[in-house]
């Protein structure tokens, strides 16, 4: 009988000098990113597609990675931007039906490289104690050169730039009228959309308050995506301002940190990134507990929520992160958590109806 | 204190096919915490295992009983309690509330119930009525009613058609449940149901056999939050009675979509029924058209609420204990070394953890038996690995199947064994596999989903890339990687598992040990219970000072029931006293050495030599405790070389033919020199029971005479410990027998009889630290305490006729 395992042999390496060996899935390129460690126990498809990892290789805590054949309606993008999969385990997969793809075809489709059998835990322990996200590769050889190479990679910080849509384009549908500004998209929130039967146009991130408010939207939704709010350009804060005095606005991940700059916030890079969705996150109004997807690599400091203008709407209890900020004076608010899930738990996902009751009541204004 | 509030707690009583030990841990764990809070607990029970009186703490008063209406009405006058728990005791404790509700007597002296609304008991009790709740918040239930007829079965029958599942209206004991294919079945299956009916009524329900079974398990406070704790997913499909499948958790084959809309339903569920502490939802998913039903809902402490705590190190019944009592989420500081907020943050796992039923088949004799909607199992084992083929293969090395077992079946009766599941049903896939089959054929035939299957013919390639490698580094790296013990390779390889075990300590193929971490690395906590496996890191720290190691009595099988676990619990509680630090290796997570409060650090291990072997290089332990038949232990090379201490305790006993019928016993603890009585027990051995009666009345003079006889016999004994005579009147003679050592379940016994800590007598005198002192007691014996001990047999739940056997035992009740 064949023997089901034997895949190439590859290394993941680090920039502080540790090298892990491993087994090479997915495309064999080598491949450099920064490395974070995502705690889900589901929805790998979804993760592995979400814009917000761009320019980053993703750790699955979750040992077992790759159990079903892709599924093609929980695509959050049609070309992922993930650098890189780290695993411990890519499980053995048959195709049961004919037109069933592994996780390991796709990655190799998409040119992503993988890596199995690695410690992960060991390797979220180095992560965790790095004062900043470490970089790393993915070699066939964790010789000098390769560590040479890893050193002299510089990985842009343009991060939007290079995934957001530099063209708009519309998603037809016969309610209110959106426009969704994409640093990122991440589908979900398309997804949520149109389950609303919103007629969306989706318009590049360098979209003026002029060009937005000409397509006289209900409402405006800032999507999330990946990277520093402070390398996006400074137009978009200018836009956000605009905007939200005019209609209705829902800013989610990066575009909560945007929104939140906008008004004079700052924003914070954190040591280790959150990747998850089992934190417990209190809405203050109701003091209910809600679950959300996050991703988060930098989060509002809350010392500088300038009171006047915005009021914090959700709080992380394990790290006190803001998660949620509302404007005082306009139908403006933003969540730094994924409302649309995918993956993740539906219970914030009421905040797309609660975006709703705005616009129409901004349309009877 | 006279104005401390009290909380009744009702029991479950001896433990039987419902339970096997589970609830007995899930109680001590939610009284302390109860406690903890400023409440006074009272407990009535009569389990004759149950450890929880016994431990320091854990409740405050004892009421040794069966929970009857009678009873708790005389407790709740008697104490006045604050309120009720009846989470602990099973179906039968929320029907006990509800008619003590009914009657009015929780109104008449103001006493709460606790967990959920007398409402929400109602639905629990009534199927019908908890379907109407459950359609009222679009929750899809299968098709159900009550008849009382087989006219009103048949018409039912007419419209949702074949298969339908047949069962009782509030069973009594030895009730039925069937999958029935035809209309000849159906008439006898309603009539028995409804013989077997407390209110004279069958259910009649659609059946969902064949769809994927899920278990979601939240957890809710007073104030609404919730949590889900996992989901779980059941490796056998629907029509195999839950507790008769393996489980996985973390839910391997689930879509995003179907995990999100389980849980949010789950949340529903919980939310319209306001449960507090923890609620098992659980469901059947079609994956045909995506659809779920609702099958089942049980807001209270169960079987997989020790698993589920163990698997994810989320302490499930402490975190309940405190909820019970008003506390809420946000708010709970756990401590043992768990992170800030850790009781509101979901748990999440970095390795797979499944459970495999443990079944009796071997020892009742039983073959073909296939498994059904009726649980079969007597116990479980818990496997903690890194990949699912490593968990499997851990929790697998408890129950040492023969792998190899079905080599030379024909292929005919091999598709009936993958048709028709029985227990250890992974034997016939694996078989099936190696023959050759293909996963699509193996899915038609068995309904597993194709990633086990695919899963177990990996495991499958390892043993034959093993077979055509012998001795080879590579492949035993591979093998040890994927979790194959080391007598696993052995038998592939022709060869011991010592072998095995030197090649890999020549070329450092060595185990490393992670957390039980409920946050997957992501908090930083400080926690103490391990598991194994082969990869860079090794969490585990070895403990400083006196260390004990205690080898747990893994899962409940026939015989002493959960009597060995009551000993080594007892046993390492005086222990600690003795100044040790406590090291448990236990693969039962029912087991009550995995107390935090007991053990100072657990590995979550099976209790082969080869894993006892690798915490003993790591630990050191200078004692080793262990169940006493456990008598391997000596090969091991620190015990050979000395260096450490085996002690043990308990014993099993199987019927010989002279002991049926009505023997006696003289129990004695002879200390080396003098023999101390510790009483005269009349076991009864009947076909149709096994009873055992402390302090009887034997016939005319006869008691002195088997005073002195045991006296004399006993003091004839040339090692220290605790010993009975076994006599017998025959003829009008007294027959004296043979001088043995008790049996765990009679220690057990007699330990409560007399008010004795006889394995803290045991382990002292093993310890060279014995004094009398522990046995004066023995003379204050209080009037209230037990005289009577009853064994349940599994034979009637399995529809068994039996005569009954002592090494068959199930559980016990004494009162």
């Amino acid at each position: 009988m064949k023997w089901g395992g034997i895949l190439s042999a590859r290394y993941l390496i680090l920039e502080d000098g540790s090298v892990f060996s491993g087994e090479g899935f997915g495309s064999p390129a080598v491949t450099f990113g920064e490395l974070v460690f995502n705690t889900s126990m589901a929805g790998y498809q979804e993760l592995i597609t979400n814009p917000v990892y761009f320019n980053q290789i993703v750790v699955f805590t979750q040992p077992n990675v790759g159990n079903l054949a892709l599924q093609r309606n929980v695509y959050e993008t049609i070309t992922p931007s993930i650098k890189g999969v780290i695993v411990r385990n890519l499980a053995q997969f048959e195709a049961t039906g004919p037109r069933q793809v592994s996780l390991d075809q796709y990655l190799n489709q998409m040119n992503i490289p993988g890596i199995t059998n690695i410690d992960t835990r060991a390797l979220v322990h180095r992560l965790k104690v790095a004062e900043k996200p470490l970089r790393g590769s993915i070699v066939p050889v964790p010789d000098d050169h390769a560590f040479d190479q890893l050193h002299a990679t510089v990985l842009t910080n343009q991060q939007v730039a290079q995934v957001a849509t530099p063209k708009p384009y519309p998603n037809p549908d016969v309610g209110l009228t959106v426009v969704v500004i994409d640093f990122g998209l991440k589908n979900g929130i398309l997804r949520e959309l149109s389950r609303r039967k919103c007629n969306v146009t989706v318009l590049p991130y360098t979209a003026t308050a002029t060009e937005i408010l000409r397509l006289d939207p209900d409402g405006v939704v800032l999507s999330s995506g990946p990277g520093d709010p402070k390398n996006v350009k400074k137009s978009v804060l200018k836009m956000i301002q605009e905007i939200q005095t005019r209609v209705p606005l829902f800013g989610i991940g990066l575009g909560h940190e945007l929104f939140a700059m906008a008004n004079g916030a700052k924003t914070k890079q954190l040591a280790v990134e959150h990747h998850g969705m089992n934190h417990p996150i209190k809405e203050i109004i109701t003091d209910q507990i809600v679950y959300a997807s996050q991703a988060e690599g930098y989060q509002v400091e809350r010392e500088s929520v300038d009171r006047q203008r915005l009021y914090v709407t959700y709080v992380d209890l394990l790290d006190n992160s803001v998660q949620g900020l509302r404007h005082r004076q306009y139908p403006a608010f933003a969540v730094q958590f994924f409302p649309d899930g995918a993956p993740g738990p539906d219970e914030t996902n009421s905040l797309f109806d609660e975006f709703m009751e705005m616009m129409r009541q901004g349309g009877e204004r | 204190m006279e104005d401390q509030p009290s909380i009744l707690i009702l029991g479950a009583g001896a433990d039987n096919f419902q339970h096997e030990g589970e609830l007995i841990s899930s109680l001590i764990k939610v009284a302390f915490a109860i406690k903890k809070r400023g409440y006074r607990v009272v407990l009535v029970d009569n389990n004759s295992f149950n450890v929880a009186p016994k431990l320091t703490g854990a409740v405050d008063e004892y009421e040794m009983g069966i929970p009857t209406p009678h009873l708790v009405t005389f407790l709740i006058e008697k104490y006045r309690p604050t309120a009720i728990l009846p989470v602990l005791g099973g179906r039968d404790a929320l029907q006990l509330t509800e008619k003590l509700a009914t009657t009015g007597v929780l109104n008449k002296y103001e006493v709460a119930v606790w967990g959920m609304p007398i409402a929400t008991i109602r639905q629990i009790n009534n199927p019908s009525l908890l379907n109407q709740t459950l359609r009222q918040i679009n929750a899809n239930t299968k098709k159900i009613a009550p008849v009382t007829t087989y006219a009103e079965a048949k018409a039912m029958v007419d419209e949702i058609g074949f298969p339908v599942v047949v069962r009782a209206v509030i069973p009594q004991a030895g009730s039925v449940r069937r999958i029935i294919h035809d209309y000849g079945e159906l008439q006898t299956a309603v009539s028995d149901a409804i013989q077997h009916s407390s209110t004279n009524q069958a259910l009649v329900q659609q059946s969902l056999a064949g769809l994927k079974e899920i278990e979601v398990i939240v957890a809710r406070d007073k104030s609404g939050t919730m949590m889900q704790l996992a989901m779980i997913e059941d490796v056998d499909p629907i029509g195999i009675h839950a507790g008769d499948s393996m489980a996985v958790l973390p839910a391997q084959t689930l879509l995003e979509r179907q995990i999100q809309d389980m849980r949010d339903i789950a949340f529903r569920i919980t939310r319209k029924l306001r449960v507090i502490g923890i609620n098992h939802v659980q469901f059947a998913l079609d994956e045909d058209n995506d659809r779920f039903y609702v099958i089942k809902n049980s807001p209270y402490l169960d079987r997989m609420t020790t698993f589920v705590e163990q698997a994810t190190g989320y302490p499930v019944a402490r975190v309940c204990g405190y909820l019970y009592t008003g506390a809420l989420l946000r708010d709970l500081r756990l401590d043992h070394g768990l992170a800030k907020h850790s009781a509101i943050t979901e748990p999440v796992l970095d390795r797979t953890a499944i459970r495999i039923p443990v079944f009796a088949n071997a020892e009742l004799g039983i073959s073909n038996h296939n498994l059904n909607t009726e649980k079969q199992s007597v116990g479980g084992v818990i496997g903690l690995g890194r990949s699912l083929v490593e968990a499997l293969l851990k929790a697998m090395s408890e129950l040492h199947p023969n792998f190899y077992a079905l080599e030379n079946l024909g292929d005919e009766i091999l598709d009936q064994f993958l048709i028709h599941p029985s227990p250890n049903r992974l034997l016939p896939v694996l078989e099936a596999i190696r023959r050759g089959y293909l996963i699509s054929e193996l899915v038609e035939l068995t309904k597993l989903d194709p990633f086990y299957l695919v899963q177990f013919k990996h495991l499958v390639s390892i043993e034959q890339m093993l077979i055509s490698h012998p001795r080879d580094l590579d492949w035993l790296r591979k093998a040890k990687y994927w979790g194959f013990s080391d007598h696993l390779i052995g038998q592939l390889w022709h060869t011991k598992d010592f072998e095995v075990w030197r090649l890999r300590q020549i070329n450092q193929i060595h185990r490393t040990y992670k957390t039980v971490d409920p946050s997957a690395g992501e908090l930083d906590q400080h926690l103490s219970t391990f598991y194994s496996t082969f990869e860079l890191e090794n969490e585990s720290v070895a403990l400083n000072n006196h260390r004990a190691l205690i080898i747990g009595a893994g899962p409940r099988r026939l015989g002493n029931g959960t009597a060995n676990d009551y000993l080594l619990t007892r046993a390492t509680a005086e222990l600690k006293r003795q100044g040790y630090q406590i090291i448990v290796i236990e693969d039962n997570p029912n087991s009550t050495l995995l107390l935090r409060e007991l053990a100072n650090k657990t590995y979550l291990e099976p209790r082969d030599l080869e894993h006892i072997n690798a915490v003993v290089a790591l630990e050191k332990p200078e004692v080793i405790l262990s169940f006493a038949d456990q008598t391997n232990l000596k090969s091991l090379p620190a015990v050979q070389g000395g260096k450490i201490k085996l002690i043990s305790i308990g014993s099993a006993k199987v019927t010989e033919p002279s002991q049926r019928g009505i023997s006696y016993q003289f129990n004695a603890f002879f200390d080396g020199q003098y023999t101390y009585p510790l009483g005269l027990t009349r076991l009864t051995l009947a076909d149709d029971g096994i009873k055992s009666e402390f302090a009887p009345d034997p016939p005319a003079d006869f008691g002195s005479k088997m005073i002195n006889a045991g006296e004399v016999a006993i003091a004839k004994c040339t090692q220290p410990g605790i010993y009975q005579l076994s006599l017998r009147i025959v003829d009008g003679k007294l027959v004296k027998g043979k001088v043995t050592t008790p049996a765990s379940w009679e220690l057990a016994f007699l330990s409560v009889t007399t008010g004795l800590d006889l394995a803290a007598v045991l382990i002292r005198l093993q310890l060279n630290k014995f004094n009398g002192r522990l046995l004066r007691a023995a003379s204050q014996r209080k009037v209230d305490q037990p005289t009577y001990f009853e064994a349940v047999m599994p034979y009637s739940f399995l529809h068994l006729r039996r005569a009954a056997q002592l090494d068959q035992m199930l559980g016990a009740c004494v009162e």
